[in-house]
């Protein structure tokens, strides 16, 4: 147990070291430069002198790995940085950006989770029926539509012609109907064709005859047994999405204007922000890595099997 | 007390199982050979409909106890079924549900047709277990499916369809994934089962020595019709069709 | 056997596309690029038939120049890493060995994020343009291709027929066009084809967030983005680059079902 937990950890580092100092000779070898970018946004042609002194200030004179080793230093000091656009700090930037992304990936997770299983659901009970096939067929729709269609459809109905909703951003609660909405619809769609998929797959097996000789009835069977089966493969899916909307729901925080961890990703990208492309690469990893590591646990929770394998190789 | 008319039945158009009878007398072992796709697996799954996707049964009639099971509906069917009719299958590991421990799976067996406690449903379980020869029960009943052997999950099996007393056990080919050691013993245990409980066994093998040494009654599927049926004596010593004949002669010539 | 109906309906948006991608700006009624500042915004007429942009342009024409980029863009960058990706694949696959560890290791770390927050980092770093929107398609989605041709190598060549050319004395490279390359072409070519539509997506994504093309170049994704102020005013401005755009999606998509299903078969055309 405790081998395999430091060999794990260790790959762990070693991974977010890479990926750290990748996006740092990346940004270190593309084109175009921080502090020219910076100077030029206050709309003169900054003179030669005051690039190389704002650069020196901004500490990009310095050879590539110093550069990245301070930052690295500053990351175990829990400091990420500046920005070098705005001059906040980069933690203080994610921090005020964590919450609304969080409220929007909490909530479109469990929307879509309590829409996609009861439909996928009902979809396997009376498989090849009319319900069925428009769901088939609603559903594809909706996968084959990029997220800022469905948002801007949403939108032009909602706030445009039907004026539940006012176009600029709403504040609080409200402000996130919307966006939540179009996340839903995309993702759920998405969701009700895997479950229906991983649900049928298991309807199909022995068990399930198994089951049914005993006198249990088919419902029962599917809403019970066979939605348990399914949930390795299912909250294996929910946790990759989950994750993804944690680093930013990038096309809908820029319809609605929502300043979540995609938006700050957006603006730093657009204005060449290193700081901030850093930060939001290593928020990016730890998620993943974190989020990766539940869904691991929850496996051995679910499935005897595996937690019982786990037990005889460990 | 089970009776079959003239039965038929379809998987997506194509006839699999075509104008069979037979019937099945109370505490009577009825054996049904036959060679894999002759359809016997079908005839015995359509009794209590659990048909894979795409079979149903077109024609005939299928009574039991009084009941007409063809036209039963959905409710008045799960009634029947795991309570009066019960059933074995061919491997029990794939055929439990893998999440459930055994303890579970007893529980949920009885408590769907009765009332029933946790504890009590573990109690009738492991009564059931030590009658049938099953050593440790209670290290049983805390494993899941995977964590038994074929021989002893098939026992495991057997004392799950027993549990609400049925009048009638369907098995389709109980013996055929064992161990040919094993597999005597589970003869023995279905045989000591229908001394012990009076139930009546409807058996499916494709293995013309098993049905020998169980059955008293025989019939033989040949291409999805009965091609054969009679008391056992007669069968294998008069056989009337010559798939029989050639199906006897084909028997290893091992005195049991 | 595939429906005839669908083998035609294939066969036919193959073609439609290709014939749009090259001839469509001749189709076109108006000149992309033109402006007409004393028709801004204007709803669809005879002279526009979807209306005109912010600066008079004709929102027609400008889609038909967009397929070209759309269509070409999405379908370069497939065939890259459709190209590199199995080569890599099948080089990791039969090398085997310490080659094959690091190859994989780096197609699971990539993997292991999803493909658009990667494309935004990449292009973020190496600055916005339809160019390097490309790039970064191709650096992300390379990797797909490789991890299924190891596997399909593996399972190839494990394969006995593929032994016993071994024991006869084919040499690798023979091993490798003459008997592995035909038997996972298959799988390759269905993967591709539903990958056109996913990435024909993500590049409208990029430009809709301004990461991918830039002005002047016409891209429906750019479009929709300028247009979506004007919403309120000009409706069809929004309305028909999306709907454009979702035709496209959903006939390559369904294209590659009928691949699949057809290949499924063992025939398509």
């Amino acid at each position: 147990m405790s081998n395999i937990f430091i060999k794990r950890t260790i790959a762990l580092i070693a991974t977010l070291l890479a990926i750290t100092f990748l996006t740092f000779v990346v940004s270190y070898l593309s084109p175009g430069d921080p502090a020219e970018i910076k100077l030029s946004k206050t709309g003169m042609p900054p003179s030669p002198e005051v690039i190389e002194e704002t650069r020196k200030a901004m500490g990009l004179d310095r050879p590539l790995p110093v550069q990245y080793f301070s930052w690295l230093k500053g990351i175990l000091k829990g400091d990420m940085g500046v920005s070098h656009r705005t001059g906040q700090n980069v933690s203080a930037v994610l921090g005020k950006a964590f919450p609304k992304t969080l409220t929007i990936a909490l909530s479109t997770v469990l929307l879509t989770t309590l829409i996609a299983i009861p439909i996928a659901l009902l979809c396997v009970r009376y498989t090849d029926s009319l319900f069925d096939r428009v769901i088939q067929s609603t559903t594809y729709m909706f996968v084959s539509m990029p997220s800022f269609i469905v948002g801007l459809v949403l939108l032009y109905v909602l706030a445009v012609r039907l004026h539940w909703f006012s176009v600029t951003p709403g504040q609080g609660l409200k402000g996130y109907v919307m966006p939540v909405s179009v996340l839903v619809l995309s993702m759920s769609s998405w969701y009700i064709r895997q479950m229906r998929t991983i649900f049928s797959n298991q309807w199909s097996m022995d068990y399930v005859a198994g089951l049914i000789a005993k006198g249990i009835s088919k419902r029962r069977v599917l809403h019970r047994h066979v939605l348990k089966n399914s949930l390795v493969p299912i909250i294996t899916l929910l946790g990759n999405s989950f994750a993804t909307l944690m680093v930013g729901a990038t096309i809908v925080e820029n319809i609605f204007s929502v300043p979540g961890i995609g938006h700050v990703a957006i603006e730093a990208v657009l204005n060449r922000d290193y700081p901030v492309i850093q930060g939001f690469v290593l928020w990016t990893a730890i998620i993943y890595i974190l989020i990766n590591f539940l869904i691991d646990r929850t496996y051995s929770v679910i499935d005897p099997r595996i937690r019982l394998r786990k037990g005889e190789t460990l | 007390m089970l009776k079959i008319h003239n039965l038929e039945v379809c998987y997506d158009k194509h006839i699999t199982v075509q104008n069979v009878n037979l019937s099945v007398q109370a505490g009577e072992i009825v054996g049904i050979v036959g060679e894999s796709g002759s359809g016997k697996s079908t005839l015995v799954r359509s009794v209590v409909d659990i048909l894979p996707k795409g079979g149903c049964v077109t024609n005939g009639c299928i009574h039991f106890c009084g009941k007409e099971l063809t036209t039963l509906k959905d409710k008045q069917m799960n009634a029947v079924r795991g309570k009066d009719i019960a059933m074995i299958f061919q491997h029990p590991q794939l055929t439990m549900e893998p999440l459930m421990t055994i303890d579970q799976a007893f529980y949920e067996c009885i408590h769907v047709h009765r009332k029933c406690e946790r504890r009590e449903a573990r109690e009738i379980g492991k009564s059931l277990m030590t009658d049938l020869g099953l050593e440790k029960p209670d290290r049983i009943l805390n494993s899941y499916p995977f964590e038994l052997s074929g021989g002893m999950a098939q026992r495991v099996a057997v004392a799950l369809a027993l549990v609400n007393g049925p009048k009638l056990v369907l098995a389709d080919e109980p013996t055929s994934a064992l161990d040919v050691t094993v597999q005597r013993k589970m003869i023995d245990l279905l045989l000591r089962v229908r001394d012990k409980t009076g139930c009546a066994l409807l058996l499916v093998s494709h293995n013309f020595g098993v049905i020998a040494k169980m059955a008293d009654r025989v019939g033989v599927m040949y291409r999805g019709k009965l091609v054969e049926w009679g008391l056992k004596e007669e069968v294998l010593y008069r056989p009337q069709h010559g798939y029989t004949d050639r199906l006897i002669r084909a028997i290893p010539k091992i005195q049991w | 056997m595939i429906h005839k109906g669908k083998r035609l309906f294939l066969i036919a948006m193959v073609f439609a596309m290709l014939w749009l991608a090259l001839f469509g700006q001749y189709l076109a009624p108006n000149d992309p690029y033109e402006t007409n500042l004393a028709m801004t915004l204007h709803k669809p007429v005879a002279q526009y038939p979807f209306g005109t942009d912010q600066l008079g342009r004709c929102i027609f024409s400008r889609l038909l120049a967009g397929v070209r980029i759309s269509v070409f863009a999405s379908v370069t960058v497939v065939l890259i890493v459709f190209v590199i990706g199995t080569c890599i694949g099948i080089f990791a696959g039969f090398l085997g060995g310490k080659v094959d560890v690091f190859l994989m290791r780096i197609t699971v770390l990539v993997q292991a994020f999803p493909a658009f927050v990667l494309a935004i980092a990449i292009a973020g770093m190496i600055g916005p343009g339809l160019k390097n929107a490309i790039l970064s398609m191709v650096l992300i989605y390379w990797t797909t291709y490789a991890r299924l041709g190891r596997s399909l190598v593996l399972q190839v060549k494990s394969q006995n027929y593929v032994k016993a050319a071994q024991l006869c004395g084919a040499g690798k490279v023979a091993i490798i066009f003459r008997y592995i390359l035909p038997n996972m072409i298959d799988a390759l070519v269905v993967t591709a084809a539903l990958d056109i539509g996913t990435v024909i997506i993500q590049l409208a994504s990029l430009s809709f967030l301004g990461l991918g093309a830039q002005p002047p170049v016409i891209e429906w994704g750019s479009m929709i983005n300028a247009s979506r102020q004007y919403m309120q005013v000009a409706p069809w401005y929004v309305f028909f680059p999306s709907l454009i755009l979702f035709v496209i999606v959903v006939l390559h998509n369904k294209m590659a079902d009928y691949l699949n299903e057809g290949l499924e078969e063992g025939k398509v055309i």
